[in-house]
């Protein structure tokens, strides 16, 4: 299991969202759900005028409007501060440590990725890296 | 001891095109080159001190950025055009052997200009920039705003997230500024870097060229910049610890010392102690 099926720091997580004025702001014109999935762990928020208003551990029957999607690796990235949120979900190969010959340039593969409705993720860009970057301080 | 007040701003047609461009000191011209969707200002700490250094330095607005009009109201969609009018500049302001430096497209740019033009220039010193650049799709759809909505806010954080890691909150908000109102500019800017290739003629360039990168910017991978330098006959690399992909910006007085250095080294700048002693 991953550090994203831990109950506590998923409470812990929706609560410091709610607090986030920020990502309130960002997200007050969005009636939608995001899913966060972290290898085969999932959380699901719903979000509506800048609140969470319900989450669950899970995929939810209603689905979800965009997802941000990757390996525990990935996700580790971020909460250790290594990588950028900007790093991690714009596309583009830019690590050669496991390709030293270079024969990737070009690939356009992401560490996290984001799928589902492009366009309403793309509206709420900066909400996103709100919940990024609040998700990183509450794991860390 | 001159400061960014001291910086004379000025217009000039170049090909028809109503451009703009800052200008400080007196002595061998150093042309400045912005990133992707900003401006001249990014330059507006580092000018002055390559005028105490005893340059002639100069930064542009390139077409559709800032105060410069773009060309036939289009944004230009490839780094060579970019580099082109940069030429066109240069000739426009009857400058003799120039250094380059630009720094991301900017980067790019004077890689572009290096290939074509290298035997009207004394040198060039990109940074953040590369022989090529395809390090992230083309972002063409982003210029229509019902396409990408978030781009503005996609642009801005592309920009601050890879500054410096220790870079001042100040500066993060100086450098978000810098980066609005970029929504069509930047996607012409940024294709042209993701099609940017000029790798294989970099051997034609012999003039000395200093490539410089910051070690916490992500998008420039280390790897592409040593490919690049080995290309180029009189190529050298640097690796800068703490900074990120505007190092102009983020501490100018290491990078004017870097570039003073290096100018003095191939006799493209006296020295402020023979400048004193002749004085």
């Amino acid at each position: 299991m991953s550090f994203l099926a831990n109950a506590a720091l998923q409470e812990k997580f929706v609560d410091a969202l709610n607090q986030n004025a920020s990502f309130e702001t960002q997200a007050s014109v969005f009636d939608g759900s995001i899913q966060l999935e972290v290898d085969q762990d999932c959380l699901w928020l719903k979000v509506y005028k800048g609140k969470v208003i319900d989450h669950q551990d899970g995929p939810s029957p209603f689905g979800y409007t965009f997802k941000l999607a990757g390996s525990e690796k990935s996700w580790q990235y971020l909460l250790s501060g290594e990588r950028m949120w900007a790093d991690l979900t714009f596309p583009g190969k830019r690590y050669f440590d496991d390709d030293p010959t270079l024969s990737r340039v070009g690939e356009l593969s992401t560490e996290i990725s984001i799928e589902g409705n492009l366009v309403e993720a793309g509206r709420l860009t900066e909400a996103t890296f709100e919940l990024a970057y609040t998700l990183k301080a509450v794991a860390a | 001891m001159a400061t960014s007040e001291d910086i004379r701003g000025n217009y000039l047609k170049v090909n028809g095109t109503r451009t703009f461009y800052d200008d400080i000191g007196d002595g061998r011209p150093l042309v400045c080159i912005h990133t992707a969707g900003a401006s001249s200002l990014e330059y507006r700490y580092i000018l002055p001190l390559y005028a105490e250094m005893g340059f002639h330095a100069y930064a542009l607005d390139l077409p559709g950025h800032s105060r410069s009009y773009p060309v036939d109201w289009k944004q230009h969609r490839s780094i060579h055009e970019h580099a082109e009018f940069v030429y066109a500049f240069v000739n426009t302001l009857g400058l003799k052997d120039p250094i380059i430096s630009g720094c991301s497209i900017g980067g790019d740019i004077t890689f572009d200009y290096a290939v074509n033009h290298w035997q009207e220039m004394a040198a060039g010193i990109p940074m953040e920039g590369l022989g090529r650049s395809p390090t992230f799709p083309r972002p063409s759809h982003l210029i229509h705003p019902a396409w990408g909505p978030g781009w503005q806010d996609m642009m801005e954080r592309a920009a601050i997230e890879s500054l410096g890691r220790g870079t001042s909150d100040e500066l993060v908000q100086e450098l978000r500024w810098q980066h609005r109102n970029a929504q069509v500019s930047a996607v012409g800017d940024l294709e042209g870097w993701s099609q940017h290739d000029v790798l294989a003629r970099l051997p034609e360039v012999e003039k000395p060229m200093l490539v410089i990168r910051g070690d916490d910017d992500f998008w420039v991978p280390k790897e592409l910049i040593d490919e690049s330098v080995a290309a180029l006959p009189q190529g050298e690399g640097l690796h800068l610890d703490g900074i990120g992909h505007y190092p102009m910006f983020e501490d100018a007085p290491r990078i004017a010392a870097i570039v003073e250095e290096f100018c003095q080294r191939h006799g493209l700048l006296e020295s402020n102690q023979a400048a004193k002693s002749a004085g």
